[in-house]
């Protein structure tokens, strides 16, 4: 007579694996409590201790908090209230501490590593890889997927480029295709690597509109001098790069004076005579603003309106949009009185 | 027969809707913003990852 194994009716618990550990046993818990590769947890523990540290508050909080899977209590468990309390308040502040830049600054890198590190995992399962693999294995499995990653960034590279230059539609119909292509692909049975096409169209299509990127206007470095009002463009324009636009000859009337500088990549910098007032009206996807008259702005969806002047000076009126960079607003003298 | 591949399903959706958003933002029905496109990443890489660990 044999007798068939029964599925196990016993909830998943969260707890420290004594079976699968690398330091305390918390990736390979929380590998097995989500049905994931606790190597992803690993990754992400990695990175985030490396940048900013918020990743070693949450694995001792981890360490602290969780019991073992063979039945030891955690740490905390049987501690005196004011132990427990303290350990808390402890970790409480490491936290807040840690939530600062550049912490905050290193998000969006924090998250490219992660992602980054997501797929060269998901690749090496996607070729066959398995874990307990021997050496030769791992090596010739991860130049594969090196290969191929650096392969993707190119594409992902070249797709952002298409998408800057007005192909953004375009590539936006063809991720579409491409994702209903994946859903039959999924009813069908087929591989996982199929999504890195999807991955690769989508990621940079996602950067180019969040930052509102126009790469039209050529790549270089620009200076203008316009010696009247009169030569004053309607518009300055660079797509990678820097333009400096440089006011500082003209001899301005009264009332508004505008200009509009459009910066793709890169960095803008108008300098303004030392009489006038300046009025900044900017829209930058990505980057950092330093302009007269205000704090300095940085991060992400930086933007910046200063209000409408109604002084008897000239005013400069600079209207900057900027997918991914920095504006520059400098004078050399000393600011006039403009409120 | 082969077995459907479930995360390859969840995978196709979020790409369909990531494109339908990006779509409507380039024709310029809608603008978009890092403050809620990174989030939106994230969270589809989280349905994709969370279907893969629920179906394994």
């Amino acid at each position: 007579m044999t007798s068939t194994p029964t599925p196990s009716t016993e909830p998943r618990k969260l707890a420290r694996s004594t079976e699968d550990h690398m330091v305390a046993g918390v990736a390979g818990g929380l590998g097995r409590y989500f049905g994931l590769d606790p190597v992803l947890f690993r990754i992400a523990f990695g990175i985030s201790v490396l940048f900013g540290g918020i990743g070693l508050v949450a694995y001792i909080a981890l360490v602290a908090f969780l019991p073992h899977d063979d039945g030891r209590p955690s740490w905390i468990e049987g501690r005196s209230r004011v132990t427990t309390v303290v350990a808390i308040i402890c970790l409480a502040i490491a936290a807040v501490s840690i939530l600062r830049p550049p912490a905050f600054v290193l998000g969006p890198w924090l998250l490219c590593l992660a992602v980054l590190g997501v797929l060269a995992v998901l690749l090496y399962r996607a070729f066959g890889g398995e874990r307990g693999d021997d050496a030769a294995q791992i090596i010739a499995r991860g130049t594969l997927v090196l290969l191929v990653l650096v392969a993707a960034l190119g594409a992902a590279t070249a797709v952002g480029f298409i998408a800057a230059l007005g192909g953004g539609v375009a590539v936006a119909i063809i991720a579409i295709v491409a994702g209903i292509s994946l859903l039959a692909a999924g009813l069908l049975g087929g591989p996982l690597w199929l999504m890195l096409p999807a991955i690769v169209l989508v990621l940079p299509l996602a950067v180019v509109s969040a930052a509102d990127i126009d790469l039209h206007g050529g790549v270089g470095e620009r200076t203008d001098r316009p010696a009247t009002v009169a030569e004053i463009k309607p518009e300055y324009r660079v797509g990678v790069g820097k333009m400096t636009l440089d006011l500082r000859r003209l001899d301005l009337p009264a009332g508004n004076t505008n200009v509009k500088v459009v910066v793709g990549v890169g960095e803008a910098v108008v300098r303004v005579p030392d009489n006038a007032c300046v009025f900044t009206d900017a829209q930058i996807g990505a980057g950092q603003a330093d302009v007269i008259d205000a704090d300095g702005e940085s991060g992400v969806d930086v933007s910046v309106d200063d209000g409408a002047k109604t002084v008897s000076r000239p005013i400069v009126h600079v209207n900057a949009d900027i997918g991914l960079g920095h504006l520059q607003i400098e004078r050399l003298g000393a600011e006039p009185v403009c409120t | 027969m082969r077995r459907t591949e479930p995360t390859l399903i969840a995978a196709g959706l979020v790409t369909v809707a990531l494109g339908t958003l990006f779509l409507l933002d380039r024709l310029e029905v809608i603008d978009i913003r890092f403050g809620y496109t990174l989030p939106a990443v994230v969270a589809a890489v989280g349905a994709v990852l969370l279907t893969a660990g629920l179906t394994r």
